[in-house]
């Protein structure tokens, strides 16, 4: 093994965005190990000052093109927080359907797109065409039956439409739900054979203990739409002191602000919620997580892409149980809301402070609005899952390098792609990723 | 001046060899000149010859409505940096299609073109325009608007019913 080695990948591809992964070993010794952030902010806190409440969902949702539902959600959270307007049972049931398909539709994508290449042994998704037809195919299915469900239920497949503050401007008839449970349900044969193809997939081992953190509550339902801050480490707080969780704090080398709670850092994600609240998985999805040997805390940060497998499995067998109470309840139409910014005055608007917390497919979401007494919006703020994991995908890359360093440098090089592949970053959303530069080992 | 539409595109942009052919347009209107493909699509008129489909920005899932439509021919029109000049247009072979997409999490367009060979055999094809900006902002800028309304109207000219 040489001990100085310069290494200079040009941009690590399977993550969104742009960055730099800086390690620097020399005789042996990790000096330094580091995760450049480069992207500019995007100012979207500033663009929403000014605007009605109404309209902050339609904005924000806009952060990104991958989980806008969650965005939607969180900010139509946040606005009626603000307000003090309590949804119906009716709209947090549809609310939920909506994020469970966005969660599947996210984690497919993951599976398929940005994991699968590395562990089927291909640089990516294009050559799979060739080797792996079948499951090509079957992403591709995956992914537009996601699609079309959220498509039929919110107006668009993606930047939702009739999802707003106060509820839904189109509701669901028994014809779409049908269609619905009927894409579902088609799913079901793709997830069985995505969790065959999974059984075969092998995860490098490595681990560090971090402190997950999540949405938890003290009832059996799996939080993503509510619930209170809670943390591996017993950190447990209301949504509303969300700033006490994410400490935000600024490094010179990331535009994206890292965080911190009881420890140095802390992940948030589908592993953290596997390990927060893992025995409120959806049954089918408990069962899988055994056959898997998933049991809590799993603190392997690369078998993130395992615990997204068993919330695909939950996600979809809620998804269908939701579509069958309705199916069986009826959906109230007469709940449909005008399309508008509020202009008949039917949600009673006053000054206040709101705060969305929602489990998103990278991990738990905040937005916080001030609102003045007119619902315009005076300050916003927005911190998004891939941030605050940013400090621990560095923390975890440092503890790594030590350990691979009797490995070659390609194979360094892939392990941490695959380590930061494995948080499914979202850097459009909070900043950019990354190329990979040794400056000497 | 440019000249948007050289001969042999323009004559590769006919019905003849070809009795059916399916444009596929790709593209977001939100990110400026990447908008040409759904732009053009909007002004292409569906004939006996030619079938028409908007694929946005999920070309993936147009797949079985495409396939369905029985083409000899695909084309698939969308934005491309190749460095050329702003609204050049390149005619590319199915062999060459970029496989660059915006976002990571989009399928590349090469997996939805094979698939496509795959499944109808048609020749597949590909044309990109070079845009001038993909920012997010909406509109076209003047070079590849006119670059588009050159295909539109040769398109339209050449496919349509007699």
């Amino acid at each position: 093994m040489s001990k100085n080695i310069k290494v200079n990948v040009e941009y690590l591809t399977r993550v969104e965005g742009h960055g730099n992964i800086v390690v620097n070993v020399k005789d042996g010794k990790l000096e330094e190990c580091r995760l450049d952030i480069i992207e500019s902010p995007r100012f979207f806190e500033g663009m929403l000052r000014g605007r009605s409440i109404f309209e902050a969902q339609h904005i924000t949702s806009r952060i990104c093109g991958i989980c806008a539902c969650g965005h939607t959600l969180a900010s139509i959270q946040a606005a009626e927080d603000a307000l003090g307007f309590i949804p119906s049972e009716q709209t947090i049931k549809l609310r939920k359907l909506l994020l469970h398909l966005e969660n599947l539709d996210s984690h497919i994508l993951h599976i398929y797109l940005l994991v699968a290449p590395d562990i089927l042994g291909v640089k990516s998704f294009v050559p799979l065409i060739q080797t792996h037809n079948v499951v090509v195919r079957r992403a591709l299915r995956m992914k537009k039956a996601c699609n079309d469900a959220c498509d039929i239920l919110v107006g668009r497949h993606v930047h939702p439409i009739s999802c707003i503050v106060g509820g839904f401007t189109k509701l669901p008839r028994e014809k779409e739900l049908n269609r619905m449970l009927e894409i579902l349900n088609g799913l079901r044969p793709d997830m069985e054979a995505t969790v065959e193809l999974a059984k075969t997939f092998a995860f490098p081992q490595f681990s560090r203990e971090t402190e997950y953190v999540g949405l938890v509550n003290d009832h059996g339902e799996f939080p993503m739409l509510s619930g209170e801050i809670g943390s591996t480490d017993g950190l447990r707080l209301n949504k509303k002191d969300y700033l006490k969780l994410t400490n935000e704090f600024v490094v010179s080398h990331s535009s994206a602000k890292f965080t911190k709670a009881s420890r140095q850092s802390y992940a948030v994600g589908a592993l953290a919620r596997f390990n927060l609240n893992c025995d409120k998985l959806h049954p089918q999805a408990k069962e899988l997580a055994k056959v898997l040997g998933m049991k809590p805390i799993v603190d392997n940060p690369y078998l993130n892409t395992v615990a997204q497998l068993i919330e695909c499995v939950h996600s979809l067998e809620e998804s269908i149980e939701i579509l069958q109470e309705f199916k069986t309840k009826g959906v109230d139409c007469s709940q449909e809301i005008v399309v508008g910014l509020n202009e008949k005055g039917t949600i009673p608007v006053k000054a206040g402070n709101g705060v969305g917390a929602v489990e998103v497919p990278r991990g738990i979401l905040f937005h916080n609005y001030e609102i003045d007494n007119k619902g315009k919006i005076v300050n916003a703020n927005c911190i998004i899952p891939t941030g605050q994991n940013l400090n621990n995908i560095e923390l975890d890359m440092a503890a790594l390098v030590p350990q691979i360093l009797d490995k070659s440098q390609e194979e360094i090089t892939l392990l941490m792609e695959m380590l930061v592949r494995a948080y499914d970053p979202c850097i459009s959303c909070s900043a950019h990723f990354l190329n990979v530069k040794f400056v000497g080992r | 001046m440019l000249n948007l539409l050289d001969a042999s595109l323009a004559n590769f942009l006919t019905p003849k060899e070809f009795p059916r052919t399916l444009i596929i347009t790709v593209g977001n209107f939100s990110r400026a000149d990447d908008g040409v493909g759904p732009y053009i699509a909007s002004g292409l008129r569906q004939s006996s010859r030619l079938s028409v489909i908007d694929a946005g920005y999920t070309p993936e899932n147009i797949i079985d409505d495409a396939v369905k439509l029985s083409a000899q021919r695909i084309i698939f029109i969308d934005a491309a940096d190749f460095g050329g000049a702003c609204g050049e247009i390149r005619l590319i072979d199915g062999e060459h299609i970029p496989g660059v997409s915006l976002s990571t999490h989009s399928i590349p367009l090469p997996v939805v073109s094979r698939i496509l060979y795959e499944d109808t055999k048609a020749k597949i094809y590909f044309i990109g325009i070079q845009p001038k900006s993909v920012e997010y902002k909406e509109g076209l800028s003047g070079e590849v608007k006119s670059a588009a309304d050159a295909l539109i109207r040769h398109i339209n000219e050449e496919f349509k019913d007699a």
